[in-house]
């Protein structure tokens, strides 16, 4: 693996979270969503894309983050996890951030509350005298396809 | 202050955590579905028609009749998704609003022009489902149909398949799953 990661970091609540760049497929304005029914609570409906039907999670929402109404910054930005794009409702696009592995730690339980469970890692960094950090996001739990580890806050 | 052995398996932890953060390239080797033009397509004639802004379809050959809305007696104590029953050419018929055997959330709408009962048959026998607009027949290749996404469809709900006409996706009804659905 290489030395430098190269992230894309959204803000979701007044949080940043961040993916690999290389996963990022597109960037788009939420456009209207067709509902799907039949689908776990966290989807919030479908939108074609390409010819493609593309899931749609409210990051927001997902993450147990406020849900402001949707401003002139809100982005879909689409992602690839687990062989399928899906479009991840965010407040605004930062940055793309390169950041040294070294940089990433684990996430102290208690700093990401009730999106625990959606945190990779922690990347800190200093950025003009002031501390930052950023959350990993987990895009496996967030579609919840990840294995549940036991001693999850729940 | 991490000793060399705390600090390795520190290092270990983000390590394996950043193997499931980046992309790998191996990830995209799901196929996507192709539909696979063959000399013999099978090919699934379907009814389409809209609950509010939604298109659905159902298999032709469940479809026995369309009617405009009949006169329904109603039956106090049935499911809720039940309207009432009809009486077609002798049998009692009940029809529901298929709204509620979909649970969909936005309401039953008055009876406009364009309301129409299909009457269906099942294994259960015939019932009939409102809807509120009957669109036209189609006739797709079943391998157009797709699946909804990974990861998306819960078992046992009656919308199997999606298909796309006319820029606009459509959900095919099991019949089978669908009076299993909601209360009993």
């Amino acid at each position: 693996m290489s030395d430098i990661l190269q992230l894309c970091v959204v803000e979701v609540g007044g949080q940043g979270w961040a993916v690999d760049v290389h996963r990022v497929k597109h960037i788009s304005r939420p456009t209207a969503l067709r509902p799907l029914h039949h689908g776990p609570s966290w989807i919030e409906g479908v939108i074609e894309r390409t010819g493609e039907v593309i899931p749609v999670v409210d990051l927001r929402r997902r993450l147990g983050a406020p849900l402001a109404p949707l401003g002139p910054k809100s982005r879909l930005v689409h992602v690839r996890v687990e062989g399928q794009e899906i479009a991840l409702l965010v407040d605004r696009v930062v940055e793309v951030l390169q950041v040294p592995r070294r940089a990433v730690v684990p996430p102290p339980r208690w700093l990401a509350g009730e999106a625990a469970p959606f945190v990779l890692g922690l990347v800190e960094s200093e950025e003009n005298g002031v501390a930052r950090h950023r959350f990993l996001v987990h895009l496996q739990a967030v579609l919840g396809t990840a294995p549940t580890a036991s001693g999850d806050l729940p | 202050m991490a000793s060399g052995a705390d600090e390795r398996q520190l290092r270990d932890a983000v390590d394996r955590a950043l193997e499931r953060f980046l992309f790998r390239a191996e990830e995209q080797g799901a196929v996507d579905a192709v539909a696979m033009a063959g000399a013999e397509d099978p090919v699934s004639e379907l009814l389409l028609f809209e609950l509010g802004n939604e298109a659905f379809a159902l298999p032709l050959i469940d479809v026995r009749e369309l009617l405009k809305p009949p006169t329904l007696t109603e039956v106090p104590r049935a499911r809720r998704a039940v309207l009432g029953v009809t009486l077609l050419r002798g049998a009692v018929v009940p029809v529901f609003d298929l709204r509620g055997l979909l649970e969909l959330r936005d309401v039953r709408p008055p009876s406009s022009a364009a309301t129409r009962v299909v009457i269906c048959e099942a294994p259960e026998g015939r019932f009939g489902l409102e809807v509120d607009r009957v669109v036209q027949v189609l006739r797709v290749a079943t391998s157009t149909l797709e699946p909804p996404p990974p990861g998306l469809g819960r078992e046992g709900h009656p919308v199997v398949v999606l298909g796309r006409h006319d820029g606009r996706l459509y959900g095919v009804i099991e019949l089978g799953l669908l009076l299993r659905t909601g209360e009993l």
